[in-house]
């Protein structure tokens, strides 16, 4: 097998093409432009074709590479976090989510997809603290806001019936509730809008680590284990600014890598060390993959990292 | 002008390929997580044999995954691999018959590099383009 060309020192978002065969790739976008059925929804090709266009120039000169090697990056979601704040035996408060009645004074984009976000987070919180009722709520303003951002379509009222027929059963609601996020994603995506989605990704992640740190805060004798999973997501936080600078080609989403940059700072002095991965496979079929994470986080770092998350996402959330 | 004609029928086949990876994700790849609450990003990308594609992915410590790489068919065996941050292998689906998910969970947090590899076809054969869709599922433990 022939070695994948390597990028040179570039994110690239998820359909970005570093090279690229570009006469076949023309003549098939062309030919699929004549054929293609539509049914509603942009397709694939249209994002192929704007990002050819963009790259065509400066690629005409590796119009002979034959390999296209495409980097992506995921970072865990809200949901995730959610689980571990439950999983570490915080207490599930309310007051620390973003007001239901807001969600009728967001009237930028910026402010709608970072509200998604967030009122994304806090949808998982309640759901996965069996917080039913206001899981719906949670959901509505979601809807809202997607519905205003012109993702209608990626969201339809169908879930809402779909969420108040499983009203009862968690593991129900996380997966309509991960399915819905998935369409919106993938909706935005498809529509040449990932800087949309890069926002609900980044803010979703910021509201998890808001909620944890304010869960922590509140607590007189924090749990060890939640402590350790707040400062573990200095991992991700890596993972999540590659991911919002691959979609930032315009420079809308300087202000959240610079929010991000923050928290880096932040989580300066964190330290984490891994063992060796070892790998074993057990009965179940499940393959367990050793090696622990030692994480060591002093409470300074803790109260101003609490603090500089607190302070961005009530720039987030202001009406 | 055989030679155009072969390009414009390759072409036709990428163009019939090329059809919207969402559809295809949402028709081919959920039943494969059944029992998995799905992640919410969507990760796919085109690749014709021989691409690469690689994906940046954090997991959680105590969480039970599945990660899914669901590829259209006419890509033939995807091989996947999880490499750690020291270029360690972690896993080789190319030792389990080339199969399109693994499950497993981990002691630690870790970052690892998924590094996806669509076999090469024989030269002479006209190179299809198809999607490969990245998919994490997992199980929340109480």
């Amino acid at each position: 097998m022939k070695d994948a060309v390597k990028p040179k020192f570039v994110y690239v978002p998820y359909f970005k093409l570093m090279k690229i065969r570009l006469f076949p790739v023309i003549i098939a976008l062309s030919l699929s432009t004549l054929w293609s059925c539509n049914d509603g929804a942009v397709s694939d090709e249209s994002i192929t074709n704007a990002e050819i266009s963009k790259e065509e120039t400066k690629e005409v000169s590796e119009e002979t590479a034959t390999k296209v090697k495409e980097i992506l990056h995921s970072v865990p979601s809200p949901l995730d976090m959610a689980a571990i704040l439950k999983k570490s035996g915080a207490r599930y408060d309310s007051e620390f989510l973003n007001k239901v009645r807001n969600v009728n004074e967001y009237s930028s984009a910026r402010q709608r997809a970072l509200n998604l976000g967030i009122y994304g987070a806090d949808l998982s919180y309640a759901s996965v603290f069996n917080q039913n009722q206001e899981s719906i709520l949670y959901l509505s303003c979601t809807k809202k806001l997607a519905d205003k951002l012109g993702l209608s379509k990626a969201f339809n009222d169908e879930v809402i019936e779909r969420m108040e027929l499983n009203i009862d059963n968690r593991d129900s609601l996380l997966t309509i509730i991960s399915d819905t996020y998935y369409n919106l994603d993938s909706y935005l995506k498809e529509n040449d809008r990932d800087h949309i989605s890069a926002m609900i990704i980044a803010a979703g992640w910021i509201e998890g680590l808001y909620l944890g740190t304010q869960i922590a805060n509140s607590s007189e004798v924090p749990s060890p284990k939640l402590i350790e999973r707040i400062a573990e997501q200095k991992i991700s936080l890596r993972n999540l600014v590659a991911l919002v600078m691959s979609y930032n080609d315009t420079g809308n989403l300087n202000f959240i890598i610079d929010d991000l940059k923050k928290i880096e700072e932040a989580y300066g002095s964190v330290s984490i060390s891994e063992s060796k991965n070892t790998v074993s496979e057990g009965e179940d079929g499940v393959t367990t993959i050793g090696g622990k994470t030692e994480v060591i986080i002093s409470d300074e770092v803790l109260e101003n990292l609490t603090k500089i998350v607190s302070e961005i996402r009530k720039g987030y959330v202001q009406v | 002008m055989k030679k155009l004609l072969i390009i414009l029928f390759a072409a036709a086949q990428t163009s019939l390929v090329m059809g919207q990876c969402r559809s295809f994700v949402k028709n081919n790849c959920g039943d494969a997580m059944e029992g998995f609450i799905p992640g919410e990003s969507f990760n796919a990308v085109k690749l014709f044999p021989g691409d690469v594609a690689e994906v940046e992915m954090t997991f959680y410590s105590d969480v039970d995954y599945r990660l899914l790489i669901c590829s259209h068919e006419v890509l033939g065996d995807v091989n996947f691999k999880i490499i750690d941050k020291g270029g360690e292998v972690i896993y080789d689906n190319a030792d389990r018959e080339f199969s399109e998910f693994f499950d497993f969970r981990l002691e630690g947090t870790r970052t690892f590099d998924v590094n996806i590899t669509v076999p090469e076809q024989d030269e002479s054969s006209i190179n299809p383009q198809g999607c490969v869709a990245i998919l994490l599922g997992r199980k929340l433990k109480e």
